[in-house]
């Protein structure tokens, strides 16, 4: 196990360094730098061309690609990921305030539809081609086909602007609150994350309860679930003990998969409802041609997504009783 | 194929006349007896969801089986064997027929009660690698029905459960492995085990040793054959291995396409087959004397398909003695003397 894991992550590193040399070659090939950006396509800047070649200079945009790579690459070996161009701070200590409202976000939505889906996914299969197979397949299918930037503007609409439940105005704190103690404060934050939470509930609660079904209805169908049936076990033991027990083994699993979506954020919901996220902050930086914090983010999404697929093979492990990690 | 839609067809099937039947009285020294029994299984439904088509697996089949013996089947593939011990247990809803066991129609009973029959009328299934949960020790897997209906005490289960692991000659270390660790011989056995912890008086043993290899065929055919002695137990012994039937069964009874065709004593039906199917299919148990020159009856053609079974007598058109009478009437399932019963045109069917 230990010498497993090991080679799993000797090996991470080398796929971390392929991530990271493609991300910064991609970057850098974007028509558009980040000088360019700010100074050139303003055309109200009266800015001389020597100024700018000196701020291509500063920002390092006059390297080539390799030489720019090694230069951020020598840097990042000690743990220095630069400046962030846009923010105007170190990169990681952006990612670090963000990261955790982002986290939030996905970890109680998470909470949430993590067992939702696995119920309804159990219950469809239980009762496959039923009345409730159908109206959840067509329900859960309708939130994976939404697009999210859609999805959330309709809920905008519908429950912030007609009804007027929520809070219009952008970001995560009410206008208009005089000294508002930190109770306050806090069950006024958490009221503006209930649309987006709802919005990443109904976008991944479908995929999930269509893979807990699938994997429900091969497991029905096995020899020993037949054989649990002739022992004259309860059918909440057939279906919750033998069968769910041996579904379980990919959807543990895959939990561990979600590592990157937990940190990373999501762009397009934190963008829609203006959430001070990592994912806002990283679309801003795109955007902007902001290389370092976008080299950083992408660093960190890419040893996160690591981690998660090593988690994700030890779990294997842990879980099914036949497998062993060599 | 789902229970609902099994249970639909025994609606559909109360369609078809039903022709009233005396009710017999039940034999008292019989734990099981079957009366009619038919499972037909849909396999083409018209535009609106009814049923065209039945795969008739198990058609009109009728026995008994005293109590402590053993009824063998035996057959060809997809004769109905399977079917028939699975129908028998209800694992698969009969389409119609009766079931009487331990004097009581189990077809009548509902979901709760059956499982509280359920541990009296246990089967061991053909493929011991598949019929055992990969993710629960043995231990577990023996003992949790046991737990589950209260066979025995909580805190005396685990001297329970190796106390039947040491019957069916599994040590004792073997309690906290999993499935995947053992060999066939050994699943088979772990398979056994938990069919007998559960205190039955009946078992099916559907195929139980087609998926191992010859010598630990026979250790398994003596292990069943010893805890019946002990434990007093009633078989019945699906195979087509006629040597094994031969070996272990009181009783056997023959099938072709989904009905019995001859029934009797071991020795009956081994020493005067009267059905010529029997006689066709007894022809090819090898012997082992290499002077002794066979007689081997070869049925041409495969078996016919259960969905269009052939009318009148369903062997007519791989039978070497085929008569007019033999392509539209079926022939009676009667009995011959001794018990020994046959459905054939070739003897009288006048009663």
């Amino acid at each position: 196990m230990f010498k497993y894991i090991t080679k799993r992550l000797l090996l991470s590193v080398l796929i971390i360094f392929g991530v990271s040399l493609l991300m910064y070659a991609l970057l850098r090939l974007m028509p558009g730098d980040y000088v360019e950006q700010k100074f050139t396509l303003n055309p109200s800047s009266e800015i001389t061309p020597e100024r700018i070649a000196a701020m291509k200079e500063l920002y390092g945009l006059n390297d080539s690609v390799i030489v720019g790579y090694f230069k951020w690459l020598g840097k990042a070996l000690q743990g220095d990921f630069g400046m962030s161009f846009q923010f105007d701070k170190p990169v990681m200590e952006v990612i670090g305030k963000n990261m955790w409202i982002s986290f939030l976000l996905t970890l109680v939505a998470l909470i949430i539809y993590y067992p939702l889906g696995i119920f309804l996914g159990i219950r469809a299969a239980v009762k496959q081609y039923s009345i409730f197979d159908y109206t959840t397949t067509v329900i859960t299918m309708l939130g994976i086909s939404l697009p999210s930037f859609f999805f959330s503007a309709v809920l905008i609409k519908t429950f912030a602007f007609d009804l007027g439940w929520f809070d219009t105005s952008l970001g995560l704190v009410s206008s208009g609150m005089l000294n508002p103690t930190e109770w306050q404060l806090f069950w006024d934050k958490a009221w503006h994350l209930v649309l987006p939470m709802i919005t990443v509930v109904v976008l991944s609660i479908g995929g999930l309860m269509r893979y807990t079904r699938t994997n429900m209805l091969e497991v029905l169908t096995a020899d020993y679930i037949r054989t649990a049936r002739a022992k004259g076990l309860s059918e909440n033991s057939v279906i919750y003990k033998h069968a769910f027990k041996n579904t379980m083994i990919p959807l543990v699993t895959m939990l561990a998969g979600l590592l990157p979506g937990l940190f990373g954020g999501s762009m397009i919901i934190e963008q829609v409802f203006s959430i001070p996220g990592i994912g806002l902050k990283a679309y801003q930086a795109l955007n902007a041609g902001d290389i370092p914090f976008v080299m950083g983010y992408n660093m960190f999404l890419a040893i996160l997504t690591v981690l998660g697929m090593l988690i994700t093979d030890i779990m294997y492990a842990v879980v099914d009783p036949r497998v062993k990690l060599k | 194929m789902s229970d609902m839609q099994e249970t639909n067809v025994v609606e559909n099937e109360s369609v078809k006349a039903e022709e009233v039947k005396e009710v017999l009285p039940l034999d008292p020294d019989a734990l099981l007896e079957v009366r009619n029994l038919k499972k037909y299984f849909p396999v083409e439904t018209d535009f609106f969801g009814r049923t065209t088509k039945y795969l008739k697996a198990v058609d009109d089949v009728s026995f008994k089986i005293k109590e402590g013996s053993t009824l063998g089947i035996v057959g060809e593939s997809g004769c109905g064997k399977t079917t028939l011990g699975r129908t028998i247990l209800r694992l698969h809803p009969a389409t119609s027929g009766e079931i009487y066991f331990d004097g009581k129609d189990i077809n009548t009973l509902n979901t709760k009660e059956m499982n509280a029959l359920r541990p009296s009328m246990q089967i061991i299934f053909q493929d011991p690698y598949s019929s055992l949960s990969p993710r629960m020790p043995i231990g577990e897997i023996i003992g949790e029905a046991v737990l589950e209906h209260n066979l025995v005490p909580k805190t005396e289960l685990k001297a329970y459960v190796l106390d039947i692991m040491k019957k069916c000659g599994l040590p004792y270390h073997y309690y906290d492995r999993y499935p995947h660790e053992f060999s066939g011989g050994q699943r088979q056995r772990i398979c056994i085990a938990t069919a007998l912890a559960l205190q039955p008086k009946f078992v099916v043993c559907d195929e139980p040793v087609s998926a191992l290899d010859v010598s630990i065929q026979a250790q398994i055919i003596n292990l069943l054959r010893d805890l019946q002695k002990e434990m007093g137990l009633t078989y019945i012994f699906i195979s087509h291995d006629l040597s094994v039937v031969e070996h272990i069964s009181d009783y056997v009874g023959v099938m072709y396409l989904g009905s019995m065709v001859e029934y009797g004593s071991t020795d009956d039906i081994f020493n005067n087959p009267m059905h010529p199917y029997t006689e066709a299919l007894f022809s090819a148990v090898p012997v082992p004397d290499p002077n002794v020159k066979m007689n081997r009856i070869i049925l041409i053609g495969d078996i016919p398909s259960p969905i269009n079974a052939p009318t009148g007598c369903k062997f007519h058109t791989r039978c070497e003695r085929c008569m007019e009478i033999c392509k539209s009437v079926a022939p009676k399932f009667k009995d011959y003397g001794n018990g020994h019963k046959v459905a054939c045109h070739l003897y009288p069917q006048e009663d």
